[in-house]
């Protein structure tokens, strides 16, 4: 990992993640008007999203909480879906510093698209991180009052195609990372490892245990000089 | 405050905790072994992210396959995010117009 120059970047991360907007802003309004539906009122749908602030943890407990689940189901539930923010801060931690009050606000603005932006465009800048979560967390909060006012009127964002676009940006975020058979190798056996546990675990926890797979496999492969194919 | 309140400040805590600890971590200060590890990390989680995002939606139709290699040639010659993700968000809403989901 090659720390990029430490200065600046708060704008050129807040406009990074606008390409995303396109899929958050339906999903965030798709997770209000599930919250709604499922009897949350709307100061609580809102406080989720201010204060969770993690998609599909949101999603996970306002589906608990219309089954009837209890208190610990939901907080235990979140722990695990969101366990793979660990190696996030991680990744983040060993390119860019971060201290003080940067590094609480990161840790509260540390999503799966943050992430991913800032490793691909952002590394070893602090700002772009916070910029890109920023603007994440503006426009997701956003949705969230909008879908939570329209709640009845909106349609489901698989009804318009809109589903694709996280999948679909992830791709973009790991194409340029491909670069060798090393990492054709480690996109590919977590690639096969989440699509296979996707059905039988919680998806964080597949996500988790796919990644470290991948990741520790990949460590121990010799370092690729030939491009991937 | 109702004990709603009480569970969603709880699901914050869990949540920022998790963030926070990893970025508590000594990353840095990894060689060897442990450095080539996080170096995966990106590339394995994304790819993850892809493919376990995929049960569940309508993306395992040829519609997703055509927009998927267009993100990937626009992505690979490009590098441009916005770009790609527009035209393949374009090519596979045109797609499942045409019927080819």
């Amino acid at each position: 990992m090659n720390a990029a120059p430490a200065a600046g970047g708060f704008g050129a991360g807040f406009r990074a993640m606008v390409p995303l907007w396109i899929g958050v802003v339906p999903f965030g309004a798709a997770y209000a008007v599930s919250a709604r539906a499922a009897g949350i009122d709307l100061l609580h749908t809102q406080l989720m999203s201010l204060f969770v602030f993690a998609g599909g943890a949101q999603f996970a407990a306002v589906g608990l909480i219309a089954a009837g689940a209890g208190p610990w189901t939901l907080i235990s539930t979140t722990f695990l879906l969101n366990l793979r923010h660990l190696l996030y801060g991680v990744v983040v931690a060993a390119t860019t510093e971060l201290r003080g009050g940067r590094r609480l606000l990161a840790a509260h603005l540390l999503t799966d698209e943050a992430f991913g932006v800032h490793v691909a465009h952002g590394r070893g800048r602090p700002a772009f991180l916070i910029g890109a979560g920023l603007s994440l967390f503006v426009v997701w909060n956003a949705a969230t009052l909008t879908g939570s006012l329209l709640a009845r009127s909106l349609p489901e964002p698989q009804a318009i195609g809109l589903d694709i676009v996280f999948p679909l940006a992830f791709l973009a975020l790991l194409v340029p990372l491909v670069r060798e058979r090393r990492t054709l190798a480690v996109a590919g056996i977590a690639g096969i490892g989440a699509w296979g546990l996707a059905g039988v675990l919680e998806p964080g926890a597949a996500l988790l245990i796919a990644t470290a797979l991948a990741a520790g496999i990949g460590a121990a492969l010799p370092a690729g000089s030939r491009e991937a194919p | 405050m109702t004990p709603l309140t009480w569970t969603i400040l709880a699901m914050a805590a869990v949540t920022f905790g998790v963030r926070l600890w990893g970025l508590l971590l000594p990353g840095a200060q990894l060689r060897g072994y442990g450095r080539r590890f996080l170096d995966a990390v990106p590339v394995a989680v994304f790819a993850a992210l892809v493919a376990g995002g995929l049960p569940g939606t309508d993306a395992t139709d040829g519609a997703w396959r055509l927009a998927a290699a267009a993100v990937t040639v626009v992505v690979a010659r490009t590098r441009g995010l916005a770009a790609g993700l527009l035209l393949g968000l374009g090519v596979y809403l045109t797609a499942r117009a045409l019927g080819w989901a």
